[in-house]
């Protein structure tokens, strides 16, 4: 008999009371009728999968009853979480169920997105690709995707677009996130992802956070540290911040820096590791080489902005006198921080005794020199020898669900194919070789990141664009101008959705998309993680996965040869088609059979055994041992590199227009945009709308109170919030802060687009802004 | 649709009564124990208001010794696209 989720819920009701009284009074009896109600509350069937959020990748068990998920609980096997969720976490499946889902196609007639079959829109996506490509050129059309696609998804992707239309007019919304990660990787190591995993968590004595508030944005791992210090008291932590956040206040020390001062601070540090004589130089001749890059390199706010990096052979004098402007003194003028403190940080670091995890995401990445930081840590681990072994691990943190396991593993960005660069002639004739088409389909230019790729749709150069799974109406910097561009008149824009969001108000056709667990599918998180799901239920209506939208419009458009699986298989079989790109000890994936059967498998996953520490020939199969205890092979040389990277000052800094600081960000409860939380009740009601923190003391001079209105005012553009004071962060003087989720409060119209050259990356953390008192509080009375 | 439930323990020599004023309350469900004087109570309302108009009148019902929520859902249905303030 089907029991729906009401008769569901009043069963748990009777059973939490009948479990009350039998815990007040032993062998109480309610007779038959509500045992039997209780017993069919072991029903459910209870299955495992990756939570749909953050990068950190919970294990969850999701309940089934009759075709509907009804409840989450952490999964107590899952070795990320051990059976933690967040609030997040626990509350996600509701948002299988917000009552405006989209589920049915529409397309745009006389202004209005009408409903229409299926078919019907699927065969005017492929009409009007075929059409632009005809008229405008391949390299018209473009795909616009995002780290929490599936890695089936992003592969079908990347076939389709590389591989089928042959434009590299392929990007993903983790350019946004994480690009500055991978060219940091890429620049040190010579290939992308972290050297370890979560695992030292368990073995490390310092924790050093990096412009990363775990509390609220990787609260599931952040609680694992908190844990090794209630076991240990050797434990440290240290939050390095430009605001005071609920990490700041959990973690031993909080420093508190100016924006882009962390360029600076990462070489003080390194200044005193040399000073103090605390460089490991048996690590450091054996295993490092120095490199020399481009400076003055420059922010990518001009249309036609071209950079192209070098690297250039240094050596080690040359980087000791590099160091040399890099004194704690000078540093703290740069920064703010304490020469003191600085030097305590380096003997951190510097203790031979002690290991050391240092993590980033954000903070450090949203950066206009984003690779350049990534780069900077990695010189302290490697100046130390505090790398690729249990505990000692820069981590570089991810915010998407499949960050990793889809745009940077499968290559979802103009550069990227499923193993190396469009720009690698092997690359491309592997890629062209599993895919089967000829080798010249696959363009060896890179087309537009995703900042280039939204000013080409505002030119005309890209007239269709795709996207799925993210919400750039909401998340691109400087808005205005790309909500402009995407509703230029000859632009045609699909969007595959599940809610209504900001992005599909702009939209030509909508697609209803299948969510999480209505598929199947692979998520691979920050510790080289990949794990499947099933579907577990239906997508509503006409809801179809992501990836086979795609087949389908590919299929319409001739290519159905790239696709030939059949749907009830496809993800099987791109899974088996996908890891033959990675079949090296290197980057081994596990056979599908064993994704599906194991709580996550971490890649190079080789002859059986998951790799934690890559380049540790003790642990790496790909390392080797002739080379001593590491082999940094992903670069030519077998050596990791210490880059000479500078301090170099942001595009825009406050003045006397503009005389504030605006960083940007989430909040504990909302994931992205908020188009999935904001459904979510207890999420929604927990926080509500947008607003803006503003310190104690700044709101005072400029007459502020708690709670009024204020507009914030950039070069870019102006919004209004309520503001908070001493709310639950608290930035220095100088400096607001607003969260992103919220579609009614659009932060992003007052950011810069100005970006890391290297990566592409914006920079969300560092613009100009001014704040007006607006004599009102939200609900239009006046303030007190 | 709020659904609640609470473990109701009657004042002694009232569990029959209390049973029946309970029930006779719109969108409650009682069950009696077989064999202690104790009784489960299922509410299900329209909506948040409703719910704070039952619990005003379950506090006024006469004979109840102890009333302790057990179990409390408000957010059976999920909202739409949030409003724009």
């Amino acid at each position: 008999m089907r029991t729906d989720r009401r008769t569901f819920v009043k069963r748990l009701a009777l059973a939490s009371a009948a479990g009350a009284a039998a815990s007040l009074m032993p062998g109480v009896s309610f007779g038959e009728e509500v045992a039997r109600a209780i017993e069919g509350l072991s029903q459910p069937v209870w299955r495992k999968t990756p939570c749909r959020f953050c990068g950190v990748g919970c294990g969850l068990l999701v309940a089934i009853e009759n075709g509907r998920a009804v409840a989450v609980r952490g999964d107590p096997d899952s070795p990320v979480n051990g059976g933690l969720a967040c609030v997040k976490g626990y509350h996600s499946v509701q948002m299988l169920y917000g009552r405006d889902r989209i589920t049915r196609a529409m397309v745009r007639r006389n202004g209005r997105l009408v409903e229409v079959p299926m078919d019907e829109a699927l065969d005017l996506v492929a009409q009007r690709m075929r059409e632009t490509i005809e008229r405008y050129g391949k390299d018209a059309v473009a795909m616009y995707g995002s780290g929490q696609w599936t890695i089936p998804a992003g592969y079908v992707a990347s076939k389709f677009f590389k591989g089928g239309i042959g434009t590299n007019n392929l990007e993903a919304n983790a350019r946004l996130c994480m690009s500055s990660a991978v060219s940091g990787f890429m620049t040190s190591f010579g290939l992308d992802e972290p050297m370890g995993c979560y695992e030292d968590i368990d073995h490390a004595d310092v924790f050093v956070l990096w412009g990363a508030n775990m509390a609220e944005m990787h609260p599931v791992l952040f609680s694992r540290i908190l844990e090794q210090r209630e076991r240990r008291r050797a434990v440290t932590i240290v939050d390095l911040a430009t605001r005071t956040t609920r990490t700041s206040y959990a973690a031993d020390r909080s420093l508190i820096f100016t924006p882009q001062s962390d360029l600076a601070i990462a070489n003080a540090i390194c200044h005193e590791i040399v000073k103090r004589g605390w460089v490991n130089r048996e690590f450091v001749d054996r295993y490092v080489a120095f490199k020399r890059g481009k400076t003055g390199i420059g922010y990518g706010l001009e249309d036609d902005f071209r950079f192209t990096e070098e690297a250039v052979d240094a050596t080690w004098d040359e980087y000791v006198r590099f160091l040399e402007d890099y004194t704690p003194e000078r540093v703290e003028r740069i920064s703010g921080v304490p020469a003191r403190e600085i030097r305590w940080l380096a003997s951190l670091y510097g203790d031979p005794s002690r290991k050391v995890m240092s993590l980033w995401c954000m903070g450090v990445n949203q950066h206009t020199r984003g690779t350049w930081m990534n780069n900077l840590i990695y010189n302290i681990h490697l100046l130390t020898g505090k790398i690729a072994s249990p505990g000692n691990s820069p981590f570089s943190l991810t915010g998407q669900p499949s960050a990793c396991g889809t745009v940077r593993e499968v290559g979802t960005l103009t550069n990227r194919l499923p193993k190396g660069e469009v720009t690698n002639e092997e690359d491309r004739r592997l890629a062209a070789e599993i895919w089967g088409v000829p080798v010249e389909r696959i363009d060896p230019r890179p087309t537009h990141h995703t900042v280039s790729m939204f000013r080409a749709l505002d030119r005309g150069e890209i007239r269709f664009l795709w996207i799925q799974v993210t919400n750039p109406m909401v998340t691109m910097p400087n808005l205005n101008r790309y909500r402009s561009a995407a509703q230029k008149e000859g632009r045609f824009i699909v969007v595959s959705e599940v809610y209504p969001t900001p992005t599909t108000d702009i939209a030509d056709v909508v697609l209803p998309s299948a969510l999480w667990i209505e598929q199947e599918g692979m998520f691979g998180n920050s510790e080289r993680r990949t794990q499947h799901f099933e579907q577990m239920v239906r997508p509503p209506g006409d809801a179809m996965s992501d990836a086979w939208q795609m087949i389908e419009v590919a299929r319409r458009m001739g290519l159905g040869e790239l696709f030939p699986w059949r749907r009830e298989e496809h993800v099987a079989e791109i899974w088996k088609e996908y890891i033959r790109f990675h079949d090296t000890p290197e980057h081994r994936m596990a056979p599908y059979e064993e994704l599906k059967a194991r709580r996550g498998v971490m890649w190079p996953y080789v002859d059986g055994r998951e790799t934690k520490w890559r380049y540790n020939t003790k642990y790496d199969p790909a390392a080797d041992p002739a080379r001593g205890e590491f082999d940094f092979y992903g670069h030519p040389d077998h050596r990791a590199w210490i880059w000479l990277r500078p301090y170099e000052a942001p595009p825009e800094w406050p003045d006397e227009e503009y005389p504030f600081w605006l960083s940007t960000g989430r909040v504990l409860e909302h994931w992205h945009t908020g188009s999935l939380t904001r459904r979510i009740p207890t999420l929604h009601r927990a926080v509500p709308r947008a607003y803006v923190e503003i310190n104690r003391q700044d709101a005072e001079e400029l007459g502020i109170r708690n709670g009024e209105m204020v507009r914030i005012i950039s070069r870019r553009g102006s919004m209004a919030a309520e503001a908070r004071i001493d709310y639950r962060a608290q930035p220095p003087r100088g400096q607001v802060f607003v969260p992103f989720f919220d579609e009614s409060m659009l932060v992003n119209e007052l950011t810069l687009d100005a970006y890391c050259p290297i990566s592409g990356q914006p920079d969300y953390k560092k613009c100009a802004v001014r704040i007006e008192r607006m004599g009102m509080t939200l609900g239009g009375g006046p303030a007190r | 649709m709020p659904v609640c439930s609470y473990l109701v323990i009657p004042e002694r020599g009232a569990t029959e009564a209390c049973a029946e004023r309970l029930s006779a309350l719109p969108g409650c469900e009682v069950v009696r124990a077989e064999n202690r004087d104790v009784l489960l109570l299922v509410t299900e309302t329209a909506g948040p208001a409703e719910e704070r108009a039952l619990r005003d009148a379950l506090a006024s019902i006469p004979g109840i010794r102890s009333l302790v929520l057990t179990f409390g859902e408000l957010d059976t249905e999920t909202a739409g696209r949030p409003p724009w303030p």
